[in-house]
C-alpha cells in the first residue's frame, strides 16, 4: 500500500495539473463573456473541470484588475465563505462574481441570488445545465484522451489504470481520479519521489 | 497555483447553509399540516367527545343519499341526510349525518350500507345540542376518515425536524474554533462533526461520552420513514382504491421503487428504534494518562440488557476530506485495530475494569483538523440476538509520550542555499528538542527585509490543512553577515505518512512578498524517523457482519 507521501495522486499534486481549455481558450471565453453583458456559465455534467476552469478564469480576471469574489456552495450544504448572501450583495460595478455549485440553491436562494447579483461588475458561474437566465460561454463533455493525459502526468506507468478507471466510474474525472488514488498500489510497484520544496506548502 | 496562495480561496470555514429558507419552509409544512390535523381529525373527535350529553330525540328520515363530488383528482363521497325532528314543540330539521369532516374517499361501502339503512320515511332518533336545538347528528360516531386524517401530523413532525437541523446547524456554525494550543492548533473538541473528546490537560478521572447519540440518529430517522411511507402509502392506496376489475399496472410498477425505499427506511428505522433500548455504556479512564506507549486503566458499566457476546476494541483511523468540484468526500482507513476484552460469559459483562495498551510504534498522536485526522476510538461492540446491537464510541485525545524517543546521535547541520542566502540547520528533531539555525546572506545580495517561519503542512487525499507554528521578522540582515535562532519545538503533529494523511514540516525564509527563499524540510518525530502508519485491510460491512450473524443464529 503506498503512503499519502509517496501517492502520485494526492490532492496537492492534482491541484497542480495545468488547465486543459478543450478548444475553447481563456480568451475566447472572456471575450463571449463581454459580449453578454459580462454574465455566462460553464456548462458540464459532474468531474469535466468546470470548477478548475472557473478558477483559472477569476485568476486572469484578478490580472486584469477585476476584484474577484469566489463563492462556492457544497452538496453537504456549507458555503465558501460562510455568509454568502452579504458577500453577493456587498458586490459593486468593478466586481465579478465567480459562482461555483449554485444549483444546489434552493428555488428561493437561488431568485434571490439572481437578485443580489444584478449590482456586480459580472457574473460568471458553473452549472450542470443550460439556464434560462445566464447565456452558457461553453458546454463540456467527458474527456477520456484529456484525463489520461492528466493522469500520466501524475504518473506516466497510469494510462492503462486512468483509462479503466474513467470508463468505470461513468467518465467522472474526480471519481476516476479517487480510484487510481486507491488503485495506485495495484498498477505501479516503482518508488515515488516524496513531497519536494516545489510543491508548496507553508508560504501563504 | 495552489489553493493556499490563491486569494480566491478564503479559509473553508464549514460552515452550514444558512436557514434562511429552510425555516419557513419548515414553519410551512407545520402550519399546513397543523391545520390539516385540525379540521381533518381534531376538530370531529372534539365536537363528537362533546355530544355524549347531547339529548337522543326522535326523527324521520325525509331524504338521503351517497353524494359524490368530481374534479380533476379523482371522486370524493359524502352521506347527504334530510331528517326532521321536534324539540320543545317546535319543528327542526337536521342534515348531519356523523362528525366526519367533508367528503371522502374512503369508506365508500359503508356510506352506501348506511344509506340503504336510512330510507325516507324511516322513523329513528337523532342526537341534538339542548343548547342549540338546531344542531343535531343521527350519528355520534366519527367515521374511519378521521383516523385516516391522522398522518396529516407527519407535516408537523417533518416541519418541526427541518426547523430543529437548521437551528442545529446554525448553533454549530456560531460556536467557538478553540483555544489555540502552542502550536496552533486546536483542541479537538471544538472542531464542527468531531466528536467531542475530554480534556487530556486536565488528570482525573472522567466520564467519556458516546460519539454519537442514539435518539437523535432514531428521531430523524423515524421522521424521514413516516413523512416518506405516509406519502407512498397514501399513493398506493388511491391505486388499489380504484380496482375496477383490474389493476392499472403501469401506476404499480412505477410505485415498486418507492415502496422498496419506504420498506427499507421502515427496517432501519425499527433497527435504531431497538438500538434505543439496548444498555448504553459508560466509561471512565483519565485522559491525562493516554499517551503512546502506556497503559490506561479504565472502568465500564454496561446495563446488561441481553447481551451475549462483548467486544472493547481500539481503532486508530486517517480521516481525508478533500473537494471535488462542489461535491465533498471524506475517505477512511483504519491503521490500528487491537482487541482489549472479548467475551461470551454474561456475568462478567455488565461491568469491569480493562487496560488500554496504546501502541509505541506505527501509531501517532491524535491530531484533529479540519481536513485530516487521526481519530483513536474505544469501541464498545455488545451482540443481543435478534436485536439491535450495542455499538457505543468513545473519541479519545492520545497524546504522544511525555518523553519521546530521541536521537541515537546529532546530525551535522547542513547548508541550503537560495536568494543569496544559507540556511544552516540540521533537518531532523525529536518532538520537543529545540532547533538552532543560522541564516546567512551573501556579501553581494541586497538587502532586503526578510522573515522566518516554522511550521506543518498536510499532503495525501484531503485538503491541506497547515499551521505556522512560530514566524520572526529578520528585517536588518546585512550582506556579509549572519543570525542564529533558537525555536523550542512543540510535541505534535508528528511528521507522519499514513494511507490518506501526511504530516511535514518546513522551515522557510521568506522575501518581503511572502514568496519562500529557502524552505527545508524537516522531520519531526520520535528518534528523527518519519512514522509509517500502515493501513489495514476494511472491515466487514455493517450488512455483511448482520448477514453472518443471521446465519450463525439461524444455525444454532
Amino acid at each position: 500500500m503506498s503512503t499519502a507521501l509517496e501517492n502520485p495522486f494526492r490532492t496537492s499534486r492534482l491541484l497542480s495539473l495545468p488547465v486543459h481549455w478543450a478548444g475553447i481558450r481563456p480568451e475566447t471565453l472572456l471575450a463571449r463573456w463581454e459580449a453578454a453583458g459580462r454574465r455566462g456559465a460553464l456548462v458540464g455534467t459532474h468531474g469535466t473541470g468546470k470548477t478548475t476552469r472557473l478558477r483559472a478564469l477569476a485568476y486572469r480576471l484578478v490580472a486584469e484588475g477585476w476584484t474577484v469574489i469566489w463563492v462556492q456552495w457544497h452538496d453537504d450544504g456549507t458555503t465558501t465563505p460562510d455568509d454568502w448572501r452579504a458577500t453577493v450583495r456587498d458586490a459593486g460595478p468593478h466586481t465579478v462574481l465567480c459562482l461555483d455549485g449554485s444549483e444546489n440553491l434552493g428555488p428561493i436562494s437561488a431568485y434571490r441570488l439572481h437578485r443580489y447579483t444584478r449590482s456586480a461588475g459580472g457574473v460568471l458561474t458553473t452549472r450542470h445545465r443550460r439556464s434560462l437566465l445566464l447565456p452558457t460561454l461553453a458546454t463540456y463533455e467527458p474527456d477520456a484522451a484529456l484525463f489520461t493525459a492528466h493522469a500520466a502526468i501524475l504518473d506516466q506507468d497510469a494510462r492503462e489504470a486512468a483509462m479503466a478507471a474513467f470508463a468505470a466510474t461513468g467518465q467522472n474525472a474526480h471519481e476516476a481520479f479517487r480510484k487510481l488514488y486507491f488503485d495506485y498500489s495495484r498498477f505501479s510497484s516503482r518508488p515515488i519521489r516524496a513531497a519536494s520544496a516545489s510543491d508548496g506548502g507553508l508560504a501563504a | 497555483m495552489s489553493n493556499a496562495a490563491s486569494p480566491l480561496a478564503p479559509p473553508k470555514l464549514n460552515g452550514a447553509a444558512s436557514p434562511g429558507c429552510i425555516i419557513p419552509f419548515g414553519l410551512l409544512f407545520a402550519a399546513i399540516g397543523c391545520v390539516a390535523f385540525y379540521s381533518i381529525t381534531l376538530r370531529p373527535l372534539l365536537r363528537a367527545s362533546a355530544s355524549s350529553n347531547w339529548n337522543e330525540v326522535p326523527c324521520e328520515i325525509l331524504a338521503s343519499k351517497v353524494e359524490r363530488k368530481s374534479d380533476s383528482h379523482g371522486s370524493t363521497y359524502r352521506v347527504a341526510v334530510r331528517y326532521r325532528y321536534k324539540w320543545s314543540g317546535r319543528a327542526y330539521e337536521g342534515y348531519r349525518y356523523d362528525f366526519s369532516a367533508g367528503s371522502t374517499s374512503v369508506g365508500v361501502k359503508k356510506m352506501r350500507a348506511a344509506v340503504a339503512a336510512l330510507p325516507p320515511g324511516k322513523k329513528t332518533v337523532c342526537y341534538i345540542d339542548p343548547a342549540s336545538p338546531d344542531s343535531a347528528v343521527l350519528t355520534r360516531e366519527t367515521g374511519f376518515a378521521v383516523w385516516i386524517g391522522a398522518l396529516t401530523l407527519l407535516f408537523p413532525l417533518f416541519g418541526l425536524g427541518m426547523i430543529y437541523s437548521s437551528w442545529r446547524s446554525q448553533r454549530t456554525d456560531r460556536s467557538p474554533l478553540g483555544r489555540a494550543l502552542p502550536n496552533g492548533t486546536r483542541t479537538a473538541s471544538n472542531r464542527i462533526g468531531i466528536p467531542p473528546m475530554p480534556d487530556p490537560e486536565v488528570p482525573g478521572e472522567v466520564v467519556l461520552k458516546p460519539a454519537t447519540g442514539r435518539v437523535g440518529t432514531f428521531v430523524a430517522i423515524a421522521c424521514f420513514a413516516l413523512f416518506w411511507n405516509g406519502g407512498i402509502g397514501f399513493m398506493l392506496f388511491n391505486v388499489i382504491k380504484d380496482f375496477r376489475g383490474g389493476f392499472m399496472w403501469f401506476p404499480l410498477l412505477f410505485m415498486i421503487p418507492f415502496v422498496g425505499v419506504g420498506l427499507v427506511m421502515i427496517v432501519i428505522a425499527l433497527h435504531t428504534f431497538s438500538r434505543l433500548f439496548a444498555p448504553s455504556v459508560e466509561v471512565r479512564l483519565d485522559p491525562s494518562l493516554l499517551r503512546l506507549g502506556s497503559r490506561v486503566p479504565f472502568t465500564w458499566r454496561l446495563g446488561n440488557r441481553g447481551v451475549h457476546k462483548l467486544t472493547i476494541r481500539l481503532i486508530g483511523r486517517e480521516e481525508a476530506t478533500y473537494q471535488q468540484g462542489t461535491r465533498t468526500t471524506t475517505d477512511k482507513s483504519d491503521f490500528h485495530r487491537s482487541v482489549l476484552f472479548d467475551s461470551s460469559d454474561t456475568l462478567s459483562l455488565n461491568e469491569g475494569r480493562g487496560e488500554l495498551i496504546l501502541p509505541s510504534a506505527d501509531a501517532a498522536p491524535a491530531f484533529t483538523e479540519p481536513k485530516n485526522r487521526l481519530i483513536w476510538e474505544l469501541v464498545f461492540t455488545g451482540e443481543i440476538p435478534w436485536r439491535a446491537d450495542v455499538d457505543d464510541r468513545f473519541t479519545l485525545p492520545v497524546r504522544g509520550p511525555a518523553r519521546p524517543l530521541g536521537l541515537t546521535a546529532t546530525p551535522e547541520p547542513r547548508a541550503h542555499t537560495g536568494g543569496g542566502l544559507t540556511l544552516w540547520t540540521v533537518d531532523r528533531f525529536a518532538p520537543g528538542e529545540t532547533i538552532v539555525f543560522t541564516v546567512s546572506r551573501e556579501a553581494s545580495a541586497k538587502p532586503d527585509p526578510l522573515s522566518l517561519q516554522l511550521g506543518w503542512f498536510t499532503e495525501g487525499k484531503g485538503t491541506r490543512d497547515a499551521a505556522v507554528a512560530w514566524r520572526e521578522a529578520l528585517p536588518d540582515l546585512a550582506p556579509g553577515t549572519d543570525r542564529s535562532f533558537e525555536v523550542q519545538l512543540h510535541d505534535d503533529p508528528w511528521s507522519f505518512t499514513g494511507h490518506l494523511v501526511a504530516v511535514e514540516w518546513r522551515l522557510e525564509v521568506l522575501d518581503s512578498d511572502r514568496n519562500p527563499l529557502v524552505a527545508v524540510p524537516l522531520i519531526i518525530a520520535p528518534g528523527g524517523q518519519i512514522v509509517n502508519l500502515p493501513a489495514l485491510p476494511k472491515e466487514a460491512s455493517f450488512f455483511e457482519k448482520r448477514k453472518a450473524r443471521f446465519r450463525s443464529q439461524v444455525a444454532r
